[in-house]
């Protein structure tokens, strides 16, 4: 059979790849919430305006939307979520609706006070935070310059008890929202984009939690950027992202976080020949957490780290496209002060190996695409993660994503 | 290996695509046994007039049949032909399971439940074009043991009917017999079961309405009861984007009522109500003469459940997206589902949630079937 999948493959004529898949990102060493230098059809969750860029498509990423975060790597928490959607144009207008698109930052920052916020809550909870059934909606358009915008909201409640996914974990009721506002707009060189959360909240009451209740609440957190195109595919960027989060039901620590990022960076895609794209990028990243009894293990957090990414994209065969990167932190250190507060003393140490590697392929069928990561599913048991350098056969593909471009 | 591909790529004739398939009306998001504005050969398990659209064509679904739910994880043996002679089509399926009645069934207790669900089912049909198409379906089982603990019998005679005039269907599936007894255990009766479904075809699109009222007892031991009423009002259209590719998008909202006096003892006794506005969107493509492609992928938008306590719940998180495709060896057809095995160990899940996103080569297609069209 797997000989039949491979010559029937050779027998398909490819077209136009769509471009647009979380592996795709994910291969060429991006995040995949959209990347700020490489065109792809996710840029619409980082850049509302990109989806006057990309539209008359449909796509499904395959996966398990009970998942907490929607990661490359597979386990029993975590892994790829199921989402797709639709964007079309209708006259001078593009709009989308898009199903599952889950913030992993609010599931994160739900998860992180449940788990360790001073031993006073239940980790097991940790695996009922997701949003679910989020829905985003997109308009955008263009006269003189491009605009987008993009309203995304999931809700979720219980008042009969029950158990979380995964652990078991017993809660009595559970009662959990998150709103994100994405704007963009593009002119000439110019791109900016705000990404607000204007809510995010969750409450669940467990006999497993002393007090019987935990409340996370975050603050208005948001992430704005700005784009410059310098010519020759190269692009320079800058990114801000701030996030506050208290706890509120716990009274026995102040339980709050601050978190502030600051992205500086340097892209550049060269198109070799008609087949052969190179990607470069540079970033700096610079991350501040100031922690008061939200996270127990660490109080203030400083980190920043130099990352250089290599990558490349190349159409092999009219039905084949491969791609590769790799990425390393060229320099970096982390700080963090005593998480007993009773010291102000700093501990250091630089980023531990960080270098990884990521390989993705395209099957393209005409306008029909379906994208992957290869190489990293050793033991080809389905749980992607384990790379051990090697390409499966039989579990050929993971993050697969199918788009179909109209 | 490789001569077998070249001949069969060489034979292969694009002939139009079976339609036929539980792979492929999950694969678009609707259910098994049958789709209200989606066209498949397994609507006539919903409206049989729709035999007319179908006629001309064998089809096997491959899977078990002791599985009483008939799911992708669990499919059940199912096949059958329907084949038209003068103005008339006649057809007759072996092993149809109502999933439905299957589920009141085995929730009714008994020493082995599974004793209580469809068994060796026959289902015939018969449609035709009278200015309006018609079609009827008897469904028909029979089981007994007088071998085991206790003596066992089980009966269902089910009759479907439908019409199809203009734009418009209408199809009503009732059951005249459905009785299931275990000596000294239990004495199940489904006293009333009704399904009606109408549809109208407007403005390319599909108005969608069906309603349900189930109501059973089982009376050996104690008085228990279960009733049940729903209803789903919705809209479908199925766009057709080029020769080869389609897009099919439905909103639909249902609202349904149950009680449950001690019948179901894993469902909470006492009133339950739900709603949900839900709503899926597919793509289907021919990519190749050989090959079909399809996704979907559908959710809650708004959902809730009271329970008998007035307990609310939102139902959790619903996304789904499920993926198939079809080998079209002319006017020969292997449907089944595709990402929905992680570790390839054929036990594979009823979406890509099982998949964990993986497309696999060695476990490449689930809930197969095989469909020739004369």
């Amino acid at each position: 059979m797997k000989k039949i999948l491979g010559l029937a493959l050779l027998a398909t004529v490819f077209t136009t790849s769509a471009f647009a898949s979380v592996a795709r990102l994910e291969a060429l060493g991006e995040d995949q919430f959209g990347s700020q230098y490489i065109n792809d059809n996710r840029n619409m969750f980082l850049n509302a305006a990109a989806i006057n860029d990309h539209f008359d498509f449909a796509t499904f990423e395959w996966g398990d939307t009970t998942k907490v975060q929607n990661t490359e790597v597979s386990s029993a928490t975590n892994g790829p979520k199921s989402q797709g959607g639709i964007f079309r144009k209708t006259g001078d207008m593009v709009y989308g609706v898009y199903f599952g698109a889950d913030s992993n930052t609010a599931s994160r920052l739900r998860a992180a006070g449940l788990v360790s916020s001073g031993g006073n809550v239940a980790p097991t909870l940790a695996t009922l935070v997701q949003n679910e059934n989020t829905l985003d909606l997109f308009i955008g358009g263009e006269n003189s310059w491009k605009w987008g915008v993009k309203v995304s909201h999931a809700s979720g409640n219980s008042q009969q008890s029950g158990t979380a996914p995964v652990t078991g974990a017993a809660y009595q009721d559970y009662d959990k929202s998150g709103t994100l506002i994405g704007l963009g707009a593009e002119s000439g060189n110019n791109s900016i984009y705000a990404n607000v959360g204007v809510g995010n909240e969750f409450k669940v009451r467990s006999t497993l939690i002393t007090g019987g209740k935990y409340h996370f609440k975050g603050q208005i957190g948001y992430q704005v950027g700005y784009i410059r195109s310098l010519g020759e595919g190269a692009k320079a960027f800058v990114e801000y992202q701030q996030q506050d989060a208290e706890e509120e039901a716990i009274s026995t620590l102040d339980e709050t976080q601050e978190a502030q990022k600051l992205i500086i960076g340097w892209g550049k895609t060269s198109k070799l020949n008609d087949t052969f794209t190179a990607f470069y990028k540079a970033v700096y990243t610079s991350e501040n957490q100031k922690n008061r009894g939200f996270v127990s293990s660490t109080e203030d957090l400083e980190e920043s780290f130099l990352r250089a990414t290599f990558g490349f994209e190349i159409m092999v065969k009219e039905w084949l496209t491969l791609r590769g990167s790799i990425g390393n932190n060229l320099m970096g250190e982390t700080t963090y002060t005593d998480d007993t507060r009773t010291t102000t003393a700093k501990k250091s140490k630089t980023i531990a190996d960080s270098t990884e590697v990521n390989l993705g392929a395209t099957l393209a069928f005409g306008d029909f695409g379906i994208d992957g990561l290869i190489g990293n599913d050793a033991d080809g048991k389905g749980t992607p993660g384990d790379d051990n350098g090697q390409i499966r056969t039989d579990s050929l593909m993971s993050r697969v994503s199918m788009t179909y471009k109209f | 290996m490789k001569k077998q591909v070249a001949l069969a790529l060489g034979l292969a004739v694009i002939s139009g695509s079976a339609l036929a398939s539980k792979a492929r009306l999950e694969a678009l998001g609707e259910n098994a046994d049958g789709s209200q504005y989606i066209m498949d050969g397994r609507n006539i398990f919903l409206n049989p007039a729709q035999a007319n659209y179908f006629k001309d064509m064998v089809t096997i679904e491959a899977g078990d049949t002791t599985n009483n739910d008939d799911e992708a994880s669990s499919p059940n043996a199912e096949g059958g032909f329907l084949r038209a002679s003068g103005n008339m089509v006649y057809g007759a399926f072996f092993g149809h399971e109502d999933q439905t009645l299957n589920d009141i069934r085995t929730n009714a207790g008994g020493t082995t439940p599974a004793d209580f669900a469809d068994q060796n089912t026959w289902d015939f049909f018969v449609a035709g074009d009278a200015g309006v198409q018609w079609g009827a379906n008897l469904s028909y089982m029979t089981y007994k043991n007088e071998q085991g603990t206790n003596d066992v019998e089980s009966d269902a005679v089910r009759v479907n009917v439908g019409v199809i005039s203009g734009d418009t269907e209408v199809f009503l599936k009732t059951s005249l017999v459905e009785t299931a007894e275990e000596d000294t255990s239990v004495d199940l009766e489904v006293k009333s079961r009704y399904v009606l479904g109408v549809s109208h075809n407007i403005d390319g699109g599909t108005i969608i309405f069906n309603y349900s009222s189930f109501e059973a007892e089982e009376s050996e031991t104690k008085d228990e009861t279960w009733k049940n009423t729903m209803f789903n009002i919705g809209y479908g259209k199925v766009s057709k984007l080029n020769d080869s590719s389609s897009f099919n998008w439905k909103v639909n909202y249902m609202n349904m009522e149950s009680e449950n006096e001690d019948f179901d003892a894993t469902a909470a006794n006492g009133d339950q109500k739900e709603y949900a506005l839900s709503a899926v969107m597919g793509i289907e493509s021919m990519v190749k003469e050989w090959l079909t492609l399809r996704a979907s992928i559908g959710q809650n938008v708004l959902a809730e459940s009271e329970d008998d306590n007035g307990d609310k719940s939102s139902g959790g998180d619903t996304t789904i997206v499920a993926a198939g495709a079809s080998l079209v060896f002319g006017d020969f057809q292997v449907d089944g589902m595709i990402g929905n095995d992680a570790a390839g160990t054929g036990s594979p899940g009823n979406n890509t949630a099982s998949g964990n996103g993986t497309l696999r080569t060695d476990s490449l297609l689930s809930r197969v079937s095989a469909t020739y069209r004369f």
